[in-house]
């Protein structure tokens, strides 16, 4: 929801909750005034006639509405004493509306010479449901007006007002940890603004420090383990030379292989540590097919053993531009894994296109978590000795060289596609 | 032969040095700067292994030093960087090899032959061993008078086992070696049992007198039967 729909949707509720109750009281404020006023309409045409009727016995003999606004009935004493002056809504039938139309009457008592009459006075009213209807429809344009000026305000306000603030999120958009020192100075006036530009800066420096001594530690900790691991390796082999016993020397296997296994996650590491730092700057033209046909081959023996089928499908040849050492990273990452990820009598095909290679191979009959596919020490099967870095190595390289990795899960294959 | 290791570990130097005289090298040892530079300054190596982050300073400054003597050592650098610039550097400045740690001891024996042969002989050179003579530069196999018909891989683990004739070669170690820097990517070396598998069987189909032993394991081993 937008900064503009989310306030008008508040302002649009609270403005038809105050706008009703506003409505209710200006209508029955208004009604009294109008109640007001006709009975002191009344009250004054009661004094008139009573006035008359002392003079004009004419006006006694006027028993009916007919033309007039009054009547007047003989009554007796008893109950001419015992009536008060009495208001009350009533309606009568029109000539002109055809209908019946509500009108206030005054209903009082008076004497002349001793005789006690009855007088009813009565005033045309207002017609309630056109008063509310009328109020209605006021009340109707006067929140769509509202609205609309609310709107158009705050259309100007967010473009003039807020515009610091889009920025701010459009160059956060394209920020990238590790490669941007930050989202660059902005004239900003507005203090909370200035607050939030100057966190966000904050946040970016010490995201980016702690980003790069990661890195640094990462490479560091990855050189000074070279040495130790090969004092291991080393004595472990020289050791082995030694021994005879067959289950010492089963056990010196199985330490050194625990060794290489450390070894070979050392230099993963190293490797991907280098590809961030883009420590491999140098391209040439690397033609893939060449490159996959010497991997093929130095891949027989490991697909052999796996029972495991290789094809290669060239639909053309393939150059790309890149660096040798990254070139054989990737391609050898992505077809040792169609082979060791695979089941016995299986397939690996390497299809190659002009701008594309793509490895497809047997497996297990499930897709791989697309989400965690291509993060550090992700392992889709119990392989043990699997160091879980060679696809984050893949994705590293093809973000480096800026290609495009995907995978997907068909027909039972999984399908891993690089496109140049 | 003479060797010199320029190492400033001493842990690393004791194992490099105990694995080079089995190959009856002789060995002696360089822990910094200018101890390396005083014993080059003196004697005549034919190999140096050389660490490149050494106390007192660079080691590739020594191959500076080499190559103002006009010295013909042969120099494999050992370094915990895997740095393509020292490589490059190192290489340009006369170096013959330049090796990771960690590193097999059966590679660095190999690397040692090899750019000892290399700055020895100088063309087609035939290693003998038993019955086997093995010719490293057309690649080609005899035993008995009679050519040995081997597949590129299978060469490869014959003259890596050569090279470490009567030493214990690990399965890693070949694998690496064999199959490339890549393969030690792979999670299992099992593969390479197969491969030796054929090896053996096409020596002793031909009657070789050397055999490929099984260290129980641990990898394999060249011996005379």
């Amino acid at each position: 929801m937008s900064l503009l729909r989310y306030t008008l949707r508040y302002l649009s509720i609270s403005l038809i909750v105050v706008l009703t109750i506003w409505a209710a009281i200006f209508y029955f404020s208004m009604l009294d005034e109008v109640y007001d006023s006709l009975d002191d309409g009344l009250e004054n045409y009661k004094l008139l006639i009573i006035d008359r009727a002392q003079r004009d016995p004419a006006v006694l003999h006027h028993t009916s509405f007919q033309e007039g606004n009054y009547y007047v009935e003989p009554i007796s004493k008893e109950s001419a004493l015992a009536t008060k002056d009495f208001y009350r809504d009533s309606t009568i039938y029109t000539i002109n509306e055809k209908d019946f139309e509500p009108v206030r009457v005054l209903t009082t008592t008076f004497d002349v010479d001793d005789h006690y009459y009855k007088l009813t006075v009565m005033s045309s009213m207002v017609e309630e449901d056109d008063l509310i209807e009328d109020l209605f429809f006021a009340i109707v344009w006067l929140y769509v007006l509202l609205l609309l000026v609310i709107i158009l305000t705050h259309q100007y306000m967010l473009k003039i007002v807020w515009s610091p603030f889009f920025k701010m999120i459009d160059r956060l958009k394209a920020f990238r940890l590790g490669h941007d020192d930050g989202i660059g100075e902005m004239n900003v006036r507005v203090r909370e603004f200035k607050q939030l530009k100057q966190s966000v800066d904050m946040l970016i420096s010490s995201s980016n420090e702690a980003y790069h001594q990661q890195k640094v530690f990462i490479e560091n900790a990855a050189h000074e383990l070279q040495t130790p691991l090969a004092i291991g390796i080393n004595k472990l082999e020289l050791l082995a030379e030694r021994i005879e016993d067959e289950d010492v020397l089963m056990t010196i296997g199985q330490v050194n292989e625990e060794l290489l296994r450390l070894k070979r996650l050392n230099r993963s590491l190293l490797h991907l540590s280098k590809i961030e730092n883009s420590q491999f700057d140098e391209v040439e033209d690397v033609n893939i097919n060449e490159l996959l046909k010497e991997h093929l081959d130095d891949f027989t023996a490991l697909a052999e053993f796996n029972e495991v089928e290789l094809r290669m499908i060239e639909h053309e040849e393939c150059v790309v531009r890149m660096n040798l050492d990254l070139a054989k990273m990737l391609t050898t990452n992505l077809l040792k894994n169609a082979i060791i990820h695979n089941v016995k009598g299986g397939v690996v095909e390497v299809i190659i296109d002009r701008y594309s290679l793509q490895f497809i191979n047997t497996g297990v009959g499930e897709s791989l978590d697309v989400s965690r596919l291509f993060k550090r020490f992700y392992k889709g099967d119990n392989n043990v000795g699997n160091t879980g870095l060679g696809l984050s190595i893949v994705k590293a390289i093809a973000a480096y060289c800026k290609f495009e990795i995907g995978y997907r899960f068909l027909n039972n294959t999984h399908q891993f596609t690089l496109r140049f | 032969m003479k060797v010199l290791i320029i190492e400033d570990e001493p842990q690393l130097r004791s194992a490099l040095k105990e694995s080079l005289l089995k190959e009856h090298y002789v060995v002696e040892e360089a822990a910094t700067y200018s101890d390396a530079s005083q014993k080059i300054w003196s004697y005549e190596y034919d190999c140096i292994l050389l660490d490149v982050m050494l106390p007192g300073g660079n080691g590739l400054k020594l191959l500076e030093e080499l190559k103002q003597m006009g010295k013909r050592s042969s120099v494999i650098i050992i370094s915990a960087k895997d740095s393509l610039d020292d490589k490059l550097t190192g290489l340009g400045l006369g170096a013959d090899d330049y090796l990771t740690k960690p590193f097999h001891i059966s590679e660095l024996n190999a690397r040692i032959k090899t750019v000892l042969r290399r700055n020895t002989y100088d063309g087609d050179e035939v290693i003998h061993y038993g019955n086997v003579q093995v010719n490293v530069t057309n690649r080609q196999v005899q035993v008995q008078g009679y050519s040995l018909d081997l597949h590129p891989k299978e060469f490869d683990s014959l003259n890596y086992f050569l090279l470490n004739k009567e030493r214990l070669v690990s399965k890693t170690s070949l694998a690496e070696h064999v199959w490339g820097d890549y393969v030690d990517q792979a999670n299992d070396f099992e593969f390479v049992y197969s491969q030796i598998k054929n090896l053996r069987k096409k020596l002793r189909d031909a009657k070789a007198s050397v055999e490929v032993q099984s260290v129980y394991g641990m990898g394999y081993k060249l011996t005379l039967q």
